[in-house]
């Protein structure tokens, strides 16, 4: 026996509601979160305001979007329920943003030691430069 | 555990909850699952890790602006100070709470789409709509400010402040004098900041309209109560781009609103 077409696809939908839904209420721990969220948001304004000096007030506010960041994706973006594969593939997109911030910054951060290398070798980088600015 | 289906359906390569071989052809028949996929589970975990992937060109699309800016605000710090200090920190913190709760309305749309209930994710939709349409609308109030402050990079860019703009931030003026000190070119940095600011601000505010355009595709569905299966994996992988446009936000806004000198 076939049955009518919307009660099937109710039929269908509550099944998958029993497979993906937790077991208790979702609402309480979502309020939870974003209470949370609201305390490191006024945190981290708050942290400005208080003249720590760098890197210092950068590393705070860094830190707390961090942890609000993971907040969001763990809680809201459901990542602690997700399948594996989808860890893997999140925890890749960090690795390749590292990749890029890191090699660049190495780069940017320790050009103004060249200055201190003798001459003869500087002289050597700028004209190295300078065929790279021609090209 | 025993509220992960998925990662166990991943790890063990055993569906827990087969689908009698009756219901999976019925549900191909009746167009729930595209005939590429066995079951629901598998064509639910598709989608998963396909926004996932998306996610990830868009953490580098996003991260190509936040490295340009990391390294200019590394080699001028004082004129992104002074950027900053040119825009309304409470502006930028009151958008940050209004998009924190459209992500928290969010999850609770696609909690209800779940649980299949379409009242529910009418209002939760509306309501993520709304908060949505607030935080693009103070971001259109605070631009238009920026613009009659003379702080769009460009010919009329205003870091001599008119005269307006110095009694309205007498404070600030001095702030910028002290720091034109130690940067002899601090206007043309000073843009610099203000064209990362729009640029950034812009895309994400690009994102967030895409995401409204779709959650009121998916609100006018559920208020018809025509939603089905396939639309609560949507509003699921629809709850994944939100919330990541959130996360850009939640980075955005200590990046822009929040450098002190």
């Amino acid at each position: 026996m076939i049955p009518p077409k919307t009660k099937h696809n109710e039929q269908e939908s509550s099944h998958t509601s029993d497979a993906f839904v937790h077991a208790h209420h979702p609402v309480g721990g979502y309020v939870l979160v974003w209470a949370v969220l609201m305390v490191l948001l006024i945190a981290t304004v708050g942290a400005a305001h208080f003249h720590t000096g760098e890197p210092w007030s950068f590393l705070i506010a860094l830190i707390i979007a961090v942890v609000k960041a993971i907040l969001v994706a763990l809680f809201f973006m459901h990542l602690k329920d997700a399948s594996r594969v989808a860890w893997v593939f999140c925890g890749c997109t960090f690795v390749w943003l590292g990749i890029m911030l890191a090699l660049t910054f190495q780069d940017y951060v320790t050009r103004p030691q060249v200055g201190n290398i003798p001459d003869s070798q500087n002289q050597a980088i700028v004209r190295v430069e300078h065929s790279i600015d021609r090209q | 555990m025993t509220d992960i289906p998925n990662a166990i359906t991943a790890a063990d390569g055993v569906n827990p909850d087969v689908v009698a071989t009756a219901d999976t052809v019925d549900e191909h028949a009746h167009g729930l699952i595209a005939h590429q996929f066995d079951d629901a589970e598998q064509q639910h975990d598709s989608a998963e890790l396909g926004m996932w992937t998306f996610l990830a060109t868009e953490v580098l699309f996003f991260g190509g602006l936040f490295l340009g800016y990391s390294l200019y605000r590394f080699k001028y710090p004082l004129a992104f100070a002074a950027g900053s200090h040119g825009l309304y920190e409470m502006v930028g913190m009151a958008n940050t709470f209004v998009l924190l709760g459209s992500s928290f309305t969010m999850a609770l749309a696609v909690w209800s789409a779940k649980i299949d209930n379409k009242k529910r994710l009418f209002f939760f939709l509306l309501a993520t709509l709304i908060l949505g349409g607030i935080f693009v609308g103070i971001k259109g109030w605070e631009w238009t400010t920026d613009y009659k402050e003379h702080l769009v990079p460009g010919t009329y860019f205003g870091f001599n402040f008119p005269a307006h703009v110095v009694e309205a931030k007498p404070v600030d003026r001095q702030y910028y004098e002290e720091l034109a000190k130690g940067d002899s070119n601090i206007s043309a940095h000073v843009q610099l900041f203000m064209l990362f600011y729009f640029l950034m601000t812009g895309l994400h505010a690009t994102h967030m309209v895409v995401g409204m355009v779709l959650l009121a595709m998916v609100a006018i569905k559920a208020a018809r109560a025509r939603t089905s299966l396939k639309d609560a994996t949507f509003v699921e992988m629809l709850g994944l781009y939100w919330h990541f446009v959130d996360i850009v936000w939640i980075f955005l806004f200590p990046f822009l609103y929040l450098i002190r000198a």
